[in-house]
């Protein structure tokens, strides 16, 4: 374990799982909720822990493999978290309701893109790496 | 270098992996809002074909014109001609009609500039100003009549120093001139501070305009907003821009002192317009000798102002008598005591306003006391010295006591002419069960040809403390032709003895049911005159023998014994009109469901009672139970229905030909071939076709039902819905006579134009409303829309409701008449007219969920009284559903409202959808079934709500279970069908039609995209496994 390297990859897969599970969070407060996004959420988060675990204990590819499976579980609870808000999109920027009842939303998504982009660059770099 | 590449491919299918799965989920979420993408991209998702069998053309409702254009025509012409009739004079000292060869016009006002042509949403007024299309401005107008207008004011109101000033509302992510209204579509805990009036202050006048004012005719335009989802709040006292006024309906400082520059800088001659659809506070103008002249516009819609300039004009003489009753203080009518917000009394959290919209409510203590109701029957009984009418209560206007002349400026029916006419009530005939008349000879006995309206109003026997009752109703009315001086016509007014019977709640039929509409026993009194005022002064002073203690409230009034019949009934009649009838709105009585809190209503008995605003009710477990939405349940019973029999039926085998072939209408709805050709529809596809009636009815294939459409708009068909009369056309229609292609001229022009309600009920002419409704079904036939939301019936149970615009009139009677007119001639056409709002719809502040506590008698003889004829008499085809609960319950899933007494009682067999889903919880497609409702008007508002898609695996196994549900599901569809078969939905279709769904080019982009995706992410994800774990690779 003491010859692994702490890659840039492992970090910013690192911010990225950290940010799944806020975004988990976050979404409990997010109106229109639905409960698969929830659940992929937390898939996400455990996808991510389980990559810098298994990076710090193994090293070699499969880490990298539940990294992908972070940044995939991710965009899916992105796309699905859509879908009921829709609605309620259209009608702000129609001006027929208030921004304050996306907020949140808006919030929850950015955050999640956020730590998607993160998965995406960490799973270019790999989370695993020896010392020299 | 070999892990970097590693990376690359790693990356690289982590990318493409992610882009195919936001492409799926693109794909649903374009899919689910298809409709609103279609009519976008101009493109449809279905294409009817045709085998070449039959020889049928199946055209079955024909349009009488031969190009879009002449529609387009003779809808502009009706529009002048509907405003001609429908603008009304208040005061006229002789400054009217205006001499356009000799005299020059100020017009004094900023709002004249850009007017209030209509309201906001449903009755948008709108035209495509980029295809050509033009409103024409009151300016406009008076310029087309040949009036001179002084330029120099109307500079200054075009320059830039009017700009801060001038009326915008934000709607739809642009400003709308002519707007001061925001709609409001969330929870509203607080009303509007603000309301901009649209005129700058004194100091913005010049002197070079106010030099040029004089010598010249003033004409003072002002002018107050509607809009859908808004209301207006007595508190509201300023605005935006440092204008100040006591409430919105009063004049504020700067009218005020636009009045006072144009009586200081004109010839003498003062005329108001009033651009308003909701009644303003006018008596300081009715009152001042300095104004000429007063005249109410309404809001006309996009040609309307051309009648008001030829009233103006004296182009055409005025006929027009007001909808509503100019109350001298616009709070004074006990409804606007309950008018607002107003928020149960309940431990915080325990109703969730996002789900439940259960935390608000209204209760409408009037009663049956609704406008001209309550002022007219007050004023008999403080002429009569009854129930402390003459006392302070509900005193707003008047100083010390109550007094008639103080409260009203106005009455309900009034309206002036440039000539005068002499009435002479002949003969009533009142036959209980059978038909009813009045004859009236109507005589010019003025200077200038004109015509003249003649209201029947019927007072029945009060008996103090019993059931209530108005003093005075209007029951039918009638229009004679354009009279010549001296010329005469007899006009016959045929009405209903059943609208002249009173609701009594307590009565017990012979059948031991209890409600009963009832004529009691006793002296009955038939009337006319000119409005409401009138009409009971005749009463009274037949009954009094002297006009002695009468008041007159207008300088031609004429009180005349002779104008009202006394028809007497010996027995209490309970059973005539009752068949069938019983209670069933009982759960919207707060008096009943919280006896112990002990609300009064407004009673004849005394006039001291009622006046309090209800605040801070405490519901009980039952209320919230229905205000937690938990009204019906879904449980297993029966052994199921017959789905999916796949017996060969088609919806076109129900339509019935003659033997030339021609359109004879539809198979009777009971005739047992409806239930063959039910059993041949899924279960999907009818859960599917309830829950997804927002903008289409979903397609049934299994018996060849097409996408069927509905759109809003009671002035024609809302603009946002159908873009122009090629819209809904595709290249595979062009055979249908009424089609519309892209390239014609006129292809872009859009529909909303026509004058809003209170301005066409003004006109008290059903000839005149009538062809509306048959220039809307023309519209349906070259536009390919099939049903049009309106119009809309609801009261004006206050004036403060800026949605009066789409309702007639504070009185029911005048409202059924109209609505029964519009409606057939739409019907004449095969377009599904859809009245609005079933019912007690009453504010749009928190319209949403809105708990409405009502009496039965007051529902009945108020709301339900507008509705009941169109929708007894099948004239129309489609009705919808309130935002409010009545009670606790959702309008909606009322079973009491939309079965009992809308089926059972009144027979009707058209069609039922809900307002939009903008509550999934309370406005639930379960309870909406069970209680016999109809489509919900949503295209996906269940999904992410608590109770669920009904098409979803879960709610789908609980429907199969469930047959009660399903026999209700099958009946709407019945309803559905029978409806559509009877309507130019089925232009187009014959034996042989077929529709298909076809993929429009976006669907196929989609679809590529994702295939494209997919493979690409199938080739990287391969790549990179192979790279990472081969053992060659490796190597």
């Amino acid at each position: 374990m003491n010859n692994k390297k702490i890659t840039t990859g492992f970090v910013l897969a690192a911010v990225s799982t950290v940010l799944a599970i806020v975004c988990t969070i976050l979404y409990r407060s997010v109106a229109q909720q639905d409960s698969t996004t929830f659940t992929l959420l937390i898939f996400a988060a455990v996808a991510g822990a389980a990559a810098l675990i298994l990076a710090l204990m193994l090293g070699k590819e499969i880490p990298n493999l539940f990294l992908i499976a972070h940044a995939i579980l991710l965009m899916t609870a992105i796309g699905i978290s859509i879908a009921p808000v829709v609605n309620d999109m259209g009608l702000v920027f129609s001006g027929l309701y208030q921004m304050d009842i996306i907020k949140a939303y808006i919030t929850f998504a950015v955050c999640a893109c956020i730590a998607w982009l993160f998965a995406v660059v960490a799973s270019f770099l790999g989370v695993t790496g020896k010392k020299a | 270098m070999k892990a970097k590449k590693l990376g690359l491919k790693r990356g690289l299918a982590v990318v493409l992996a992610s882009l195919f799965v936001l492409s799926l989920f693109a794909s649903s979420i374009a899919h689910t809002w298809e409709t609103k993408i279609n009519t976008f991209l101009g493109t449809s998702s279905y294409e009817t074909v045709k085998t070449g069998e039959s020889t049928s053309d199946g055209i079955y409702f024909k349009s009488e014109f031969k190009t879009v254009k002449e529609v387009i025509d003779a809808k502009e012409a009706l529009a002048r001609e509907i405003s001609q009739e429908g603008t009304v004079l208040f005061k006229n000292d002789g400054a009217l009609p205006l001499n356009a060869e000799t005299e020059k016009v100020t017009v004094w006002g900023l709002n004249a500039l850009a007017p209030t042509f209509g309201g906001l949403i449903g009755s948008t007024t709108s035209v495509n100003y980029e295809a050509g299309q033009t409103t024409v401005t009151l300016l406009d107008a008076l310029k087309e009549n040949g009036v001179a207008l002084n330029d120099t004011l109307l500079s200054l109101y075009s320059s830039s120093a009017a700009d801060p000033y001038r009326r915008k509302a934000a709607f739809f992510g642009q400003e709308v001139p002519g707007h001061s209204l925001i709609p409001v579509f969330w929870p509203m805990f607080e009303t509007a501070d603000s309301y901009m009036i649209g005129e700058p202050p004194a100091d913005f006048y010049t002197q070079d305009a106010l030099d040029a004012a004089k010598d010249t005719t003033a004409l003072v335009f002002l002018s107050r907003d509607s809009s859908e989802a808004s209301d207006y709040a007595v508190s509201t006292m300023k605005d935006p821009n440092g204008d100040q006024f006591e409430r919105p309906m009063a004049l504020s400082a700067n009218e005020k002192a636009l009045i006072e520059l144009a009586k200081a800088n004109s010839n003498g001659k003062v005329i108001v317009v009033l651009n308003s659809d909701v009644t303003m506070e006018i008596a300081e103008l009715k009152n001042d000798p300095a104004v000429s002249a007063i005249v109410w516009a309404g809001l006309p819609g996009a040609y309307g102002f051309r009648g008001v300039a030829d009233v103006l004009t004296g182009a055409v003489n005025p006929s027009g008598h007001i909808a509503d009753t100019y109350a001298t203080s616009s709070i004074s009518a006990p409804s606007m005591q309950n008018f607002g917000l107003f928020f149960f009394d309940v431990p915080e959290g325990t109703l969730d306003p996002a789900n439940d919209k259960g935390n608000w409510y209204i209760v409408e203590t009037e009663g049956i006391y609704v406008g001209y109701k309550y002022y007219e029957t007050r004023y008999e009984d403080a002429v009569l010295g009854q129930g402390n009418a003459d006392g302070t209560s509900g005193v707003f206007a008047s100083a010390g006591n109550w007094d008639y002349a103080s409260e009203v400026t106005y009455p309900f029916g009034y309206g002036k002419s440039y000539t005068t006419f002499e009435q002479v009530l002949e003969s009533v005939d009142f036959n209980i069960g059978g038909e009813s008349k009045a004859t009236v000879k109507v005589t010019n006995t003025g200077d200038v040809a004109g015509k003249s309206v003649v209201q029947l109003y019927a007072q029945a026997p009060y008996i103090q403390g019993g059931v209530e009752k108005s003093a005075i109703q209007l029951v039918g009315f009638g229009k004679t032709a354009v009279l010549a001086p001296g010329a005469s016509e007899t006009v016959t007014v045929e009405f209903d003895a059943k609208y002249v019977a009173s609701y009594d709640e307590n009565a017990v039929k012979a059948d031991g049911t209890q409600g009963a509409w009832i004529l009691d026993a006793g002296d009955y009194y038939f009337a006319i005159g000119n409005g409401a005022h009138e009409a009971i002064n005749n009463v009274l002073a037949a009954k009094l023998g002297s006009d002695e203690k009468l008041v007159k409230v207008t300088d031609d009034e004429v009180i005349n014994a002779d104008n009202a019949k006394k028809i007497s009934i010996e027995a209490k009649d309970i059973e005539t009109y009752s068949a069938g009838v019983r209670n069933h709105l009982q759960d919207g009585d707060i008096r009943k469901l919280l006896p112990e809190r002990g609300v009064e209503y407004i009673t004849r008995a005394d006039w001291t009672k009622g006046w309090e605003p209800v605040w801070g009710i405490s519901p009980n477990e039952a209320m919230l139970k229905n205000l937690h939405n938990q009204v019906f349940e879904l449980t297993e019973n029966g052994s199921g229905e017959t789905w999916g029999a796949a017996n060969g039926m088609r919806l076109i085998d129900m339509v019935l030909v003659d033997d030339n072939g021609n359109y004879q209408g539809s198979i009777a709805l009971d005739d047992p071939l409806w239930d063959t050709l039910l059993e041949n529809v899924t279960l999907e596809e009818a859960v599917a076709f309830m829950k997804g009636a927002g903008g289409n009815f979903e397609p049934i294939n299994s018996i060849g039902l097409q996408v069927v459409a509905i759109y809003d708009g009671p002035v024609g068909f809302v603009s946002d819905q159908v873009p122009g009369y090629t819209a809904n056309w595709t290249a595979s229609d062009s055979d249908e006579p009424t089609y519309v292609g892209p390239d014609n001229e006129y292809a872009n022009w859009h529909m909303p134009t026509m004058p809003t309600e209170p301005v066409v009920a003004a006109t008290f002419n059903t000839e005149l409303v009538e062809r509306e409704g048959e220039l809307f079904g023309e519209d349906s036939l070259w536009a390919n829309a099939s049903s049009l939301f309106g119009p809309g019936l609801n009261n004006h149970r206050a004036t403060y409701c800026s949605r009066n615009h789409e309702y007639y009139s504070e009185d029911s009677m005048l409202t059924n008449i109209m609505g029964v007119a519009v409606c057939k001639g739409g019907k004449s056409k095969g377009l599904m007219m859809e009245p609005k709002h079933f019912a007690m719809n009453h504010q749009e502040a928190n319209r949403s969920g809105t708990a409405t506590f009502i009496s039965e008698q007051g529902a009945r003889e108020t709301e339900l009284r507008g509705f009941q004829g169109v929708l007894e008499g099948n004239y129309a085809q489609g009705v919808m559903t309130a935002f409010n609960r009545l009670g606790t319950v959702y309008s909606g899933a009322h079973r009491g409202l939309v079965t009992e007494i809308l089926r059972n009682e009144w027979g009707y067999t058209g069609y039922v959808v809900t307002d939009m889903i903008n509550g999934a919880e309370y406005m639930n497609w379960r309870d909406v079934t069970f209680a016999g409702g109809g489509g919900c008007l949503t295209e996906n508002a269940y999904d992410s709500s608590i109770i669920g898609d009904p098409n979803s695996a879960e709610n789908m196994k609980l429907i199969q279970k469930d047959t009660v549900f399903q026999q209700e599901l099958k009946q709407m569809l019945k309803y559905d069908l029978y409806t559509f078969v009877n309507s130019n939905a089925m232009n187009g279709i014959t034996g042989d039609t077929r529709v298909v769904r076809v993929h429009p080019w976006w669907e196929t982009a989609l679809t590529a995209v994702n295939w494209g995706t997919g493979i690409l992410t199938l080739a990287a994800c391969a790549w990179y496994v192979v790279s990472a774990f081969s053992k060659k690779e490796k190597k």
